[in-house]
């Protein structure tokens, strides 16, 4: 198929569904797991941080319940230390034991509250000794440092660091025993406060004092108490604490943040803190959270890139869709899409694989749709040439036909075959239409032409139509098509005046008797005859015929049944009645008509229903010409009637004593005698073509008279002829100039300005109620005319007409051009009456059978046969040695149809005897 | 007699479309069209000739025939005059010629009125004349000439 379809823009895609899909896709995964990735995560730190506190917290809290603890104990054993010694003296196994079970006690000493002078003292020895020092090492102590019996004693018990950079780094607990009136000074192991801050490295531990001195520190540890770390003053706004314990967060000097902890010790006044980088206390919670954020990315990227594949998975069978589609629109109709997948998409494959397949196959219907379209196309213009013209002339008779299929091939069919004088008409019907009956109609056809190469040898079968129907109904019974064909054959025989028919089942056609003035519907009788059966169906089937007198003044109307039953708008159909009514209007006019009223009238009727058989009919009449050969009597007495002067002696061929003898161009060659006799009193009626009538009628003959047989003014022509004859010229142009005509005249001497000049003139003439382009035909005849006068004139014959000729004003050409009876009458006269007939004869009839231009000097030898061709009538009135009148007549008429059909009327007087 | 054929040349590639106007008579000079001689392709436009002798006939078609057979030649928009020099004269159209295009008579019996219809030679189908619709209404005309006749120079 021609790639013909209409211009169909794809638009591109910028957006494609994969890119939609994967987007919508990624977006809900990203938001989904950020937004729980986040809220997890939050969670989880907030969990975390708790956790860290609460820890850091329990660390701190642990620490500072060990430490009162201890301090606890201490103070118990300064307790009962200090009761021992008040019961026994100093020497007591008792106050050492007491001592020696609390090891973290280096030295217990007494202090009498009101000078502050030592009571008692007792000291580790061993643990002097093994640090290099003497037992006397803390009364030195002592005496360097003053206790601070004041603060003990308005604290009642304190805890304090002695100093840094002691070789002994350890810690004081004071108690002010007020009933005693003694002050209890314990000096205590800072080794053991450390080993206990030790078991939790992971905070840095502090116990402070009110003062915000660091008492015990780890970083104290084998460094005499030398504390690196110096606390920030921002330890003393624990004391400002309402809470007894919690935590709180700070920025050390370094820029670090802290996670502090802390517990007061309202005993002796203490702050336990423990302190740990934040940054440190959540790098498992980071950790984690740093983890599980690159888990989450893992998670997405995993679910983007599994939504990708996805989308990719989904969107290219889509995509396969969508080029198949491209495909589609580019003309490829044979693509197909392979999709696998058992979803929405691959049964749309399947639909588009289906749809495509079902659009190769509308294709191929169409292909050959059109194919068989072409083929019946064919077969209608084959069929077309199965018909003759619509417009006929046979044997003098005028046959209009008409046919119209149902469809582009027809089962009507007519013809007809011509023979001696002799002619059948054939009318067929196929039952049904289109294709298969129009074949039959080809059958018929085809049967006709072979009768026609039959009658070669048997000229008499034109005769028996009997035989004929006899013949084709064989053959159609040979073709072994089931289809029938109804038949009617009528032979005329106009020289016996005698019709024979016969009929196969067909409509009778109707005949009517044109012997009156005003034809009614029962005017029309059928031609009845026992019918045979349809052709195709018996072949061995006898035809009979009927025989009948031709009287010459019938019309004969042959039809299918398409014209009769084709409906309307009310499913009305036509009928015969409507039929009769059209015909009976148009029996005066022509059969073409006739025929024509006839079509308007049917399908007015029919209004804009298609008619759904083949409409054919014929009419057949006698044509007026040959109707004058068999009715001449009633001719003449018509034109007596009407044209008193009209001169006697209008008789048929044969009576030697007429003025004028009329005869028929059908029996020319029979009239050969009396032709040769009477040549100027022979007046021709011919209804042959103008080639015809100069070569085979006047030349041959040399006649000067001849009528077209389709003259308008056939009488008016009959009586000026015979008027013409009788006087031996034929009045010049304002003889026919009526009472409203006028000529105009002009005279003409230059052969370089006549046709101007003419032109002028001509422009005066008016043209109403003529067809479209008389001009062209006057200016024609008018230029040969005046060409030919001016130049023959004086002997200029063979003088190139290229020169320029000029004529005395004697020697001038008289051009008159006027109306005369509404027709167009031009009027050339020379002054050398020097054309013969037999000139003028020899020059129409070298055109009329070379028709091509001589080659010599001057005139090409073709004017006189355009002069006759483009004339309705020629008068030629000659006057010897005198004057050369030469009338073309143009008739009125607005067809142009009708003025070229129009048969030259001829007409040559002189006045020689 | 009035010498007043006016010819227009256009040579395009090797075809020369010829316009005539005016009168063909035996003033008619062909020289020009001539003077393009050899060239594989004729277009005669006779659209505006207004009349034609049968003078101007032997001059058209000595013309015509020194173009040579081997050329092809064609004929546009022929006016009805120049149809009716066609089937009247041998030679007018030379056995290498073809009418493209010409002029119809129709007649528009809802109007009363003749239309000259611009046919194709390729519409006529079996010198049967096409169904044309009339210009000023809606009507079919008839073909306003005997067919046979008028379509003689179809082959």
């Amino acid at each position: 198929m021609p790639r013909q379809m209409a211009e169909h823009s794809i638009r591109a895609v910028s957006f494609p569904i994969k890119g939609k899909l994967i987007s919508v896709i990624t977006f809900l995964i990203l938001s989904s797991l950020s937004v729980y990735a986040y809220y997890a995560l939050d969670h989880f730190k907030k969990d975390k941080s708790a956790y860290i506190f609460e820890t850091s917290l329990s660390v701190t809290e642990g620490v500072s319940s060990l430490l009162s603890q201890d301090l606890l104990n201490t103070k118990q054993t300064m307790g009962l230390l200090g009761e021992a010694v008040s019961i026994n003296h100093r020497n007591s196994e008792l106050i050492r034991n007491i001592f020696n079970a609390n090891p973290n006690i280096i030295e217990f000493s007494i202090y009498d509250g009101a000078n502050r002078e030592l009571l008692f003292g007792l000291r580790d020895k061993n643990y002097l000794k093994a640090n290099g020092l003497g037992d006397d090492y803390f009364l030195n102590l002592t005496k360097e440092k003053e206790l601070p019996f004041e603060k003990i004693q308005e604290k009642k018990s304190l805890l304090f660091n002695p100093g840094l950079n002691l070789e002994i780094p350890h810690l004081v607990v004071a108690e002010f025993n007020q009933n005693k009136n003694q002050f209890y000074v314990a000096r205590l192991k800072l080794s053991n406060f450390i080993d206990l801050f030790n078991s939790n490295s992971t905070y840095e531990t502090f116990v402070l004092s009110q003062s915000g001195e660091v008492l015990i520190h780890r970083a104290m540890a084998g460094n005499k108490g030398k504390l690196e770390v110096s606390p920030s003053a921002y330890y003393k706004s624990f004391y400002n604490e309402s809470l007894k314990k919690g935590v709180k967060e700070f920025d050390n000097s370094k820029g670090q943040r802290l996670l502090v902890s802390f517990e007061k010790n309202d005993v002796f006044d203490l702050v336990v803190l423990s302190e740990i980088n934040k940054e440190k206390a959540f790098s498992a919670a980071d950790y984690i959270i740093g983890k599980s954020i690159y888990f989450a990315l893992f998670l997405i990227s995993f679910a983007v890139i599994t939504g990708i594949l996805f989308s990719r998975n989904l969107t290219s069978h889509v995509e396969k869709l969508h080029q198949g589609i491209k495909k589609i629109t580019g003309g490829d109709f044979k693509t197909k899409v392979v999709v696998n997948s058992r979803d929405e998409i691959g049964a749309l494959s399947d639909s588009f694989n289906f749809m495509s397949s079902e659009i190769l196959r509308y294709m191929d219907e169409m292909v050959e749709k059109i194919r068989l379209e072409k083929e019946v196309e064919v077969a209608q213009l084959v069929q077309s040439s199965f018909f003759p013209p619509n417009d006929l002339r046979i044997g003098g008779y005028d046959i209009a036909a008409f046919y119209s299929p149902a469809s582009e091939c027809g089962g009507d069919w007519w013809g007809y075959l011509e023979h001696e004088g002799k002619f059948s008409i054939f009318i067929a019907d196929a039952t049904g239409h289109g294709v298969p009956a129009a074949l039959l109609t080809a059958t018929a056809n085809s049967s006709l032409n072979f009768i026609k190469e039959i009658l070669k040898e048997n000229p008499s079968l034109i005769e028996r139509p009997s035989e004929m129907m006899g013949m084709i109904n064989r053959v159609v019974c040979s073709t072994g098509n089931q289809i029938l064909m109804t038949f009617f054959i009528i032979s005329f025989d106009p020289i016996n005046k005698t019709i024979n028919y016969s009929n196969a089942s067909h409509n009778p056609p109707l005949k009517v008797h044109l012997n009156k003035d005003l034809i009614d519907k029962s005017d029309f009788v059928p031609l009845l005859s026992e019918p045979g059966p349809h052709l195709g169906k018996d072949a061995t089937a006898v035809y009979k015929e009927i025989k009948e007198d031709l009287k010459g003044d019938e019309e004969f109307i042959f039809f299918t049944d398409g014209i009769l039953e084709c409906v309307n708008n009310n499913n009305k159909p036509y009928g015969q009645r409507r039929f009769l009514k059209a015909l009976a209007e148009g029996s005066h006019l022509s059969v073409f008509e006739s025929r024509d009223n006839c079509v308007k009238k049917a399908y007015q009727f029919y209004e804009d229903v298609k008619p759904e058989d083949d409409i054919t009919f014929l009419l057949l009449k006698m044509s007026s010409s040959s109707k004058s050969q068999y009715d001449f009597s009633q001719f003449k007495a018509s034109v007596l009637s009407r044209n008193p002067k009209l001169p006697e002696g209008l008789v048929k061929v044969g009576n030697e004593e007429a003025d004028v003898i009329f005869v028929d161009m059908d029996q020319i060659d029979q009239a050969q005698g009396i032709i040769q006799k009477y040549k100027e009193k022979i007046i021709v009626i011919s209804s042959w073509s103008d080639d015809v009538n100069i070569t085979k009628i006047l030349f041959k003959h040399t006649l000067s008279h001849l009528i077209g047989s389709n003259s308008d003014q056939f009488e008016r022509e009959v009586f000026d002829t015979c008027s013409g004859i009788k006087d031996k010229e034929i009045k010049n142009l304002s003889y026919f100039l009526d009472a409203s005509g006028r000529a105009e005249e002009i005279t003409l001497t230059n052969s370089l300005t006549a046709i101007d000049e003419i032109k002028e003139v001509l422009d005066k003439i008016s043209l109403d109620n003529f067809f479209d382009s008389p001009m062209d035909y006057l200016e024609s005849i008018s230029s040969e005319l005046a060409s030919n006068a001016i130049f023959n004139a004086t002997g200029h014959e063979s003088t190139e007409r290229t020169l320029k000729v000029k004529l005395s004003a004697d020697e001038g050409i008289l051009y008159k051009v006027g109306k005369v009876n509404n027709n167009i009458v031009i009027e050339v006269t020379d002054n050398s009456g020097s054309l013969t007939l037999e000139r003028l004869f020899e020059s129409l009839n070298r055109s009329a059978i070379e028709k091509v231009p001589e080659e010599k000097k001057g005139g090409a030898g073709l004017g006189f046969y355009m002069i006759y061709s483009f004339s309705n009538q020629v008068i030629f009135n000659l006057k010897k040695d005198k004057s050369t009148s030469i009338i073309c007549v143009i008739e009125e008429t607005k067809r142009y149809k009708k003025y070229r059909s129009r048969i030259t009327s001829f007409h040559y007087f002189n006045d020689l005897a | 007699m009035s010498g007043n054929l006016d010819i227009k040349t256009k040579v395009s590639g090797n075809k020369v479309v010829v316009d005539l106007a005016g009168a063909i008579d035996e003033d008619a000079d062909f020289s020009k069209v001539k003077g393009l001689g050899g060239m594989d392709s004729y277009e005669f436009n006779f659209d505006n000739i207004n009349s034609i002798n049968s003078c101007g006939v032997r001059e058209w078609t000595n013309f015509v025939s020194s173009l040579g057979d081997q050329a092809s030649i064609k004929y546009l928009h022929c006016r009805q005059i120049i149809i009716e020099q066609i089937n009247m004269v041998h030679g007018f159209i030379p056995e290498n010629a073809s009418i493209e295009s010409f002029y119809a008579p129709y007649f528009c019996e809802d109007l009363d009125k003749e239309y000259k219809i611009l046919l194709k030679s390729s519409d006529v189908i079996d010198k049967k004349a096409p169904k044309v619709a009339c210009p000023d209404g809606d009507y079919e005309m008839e073909f306003d000439a005997i067919e046979g006749q008028y379509f003689n120079f179809i082959k």
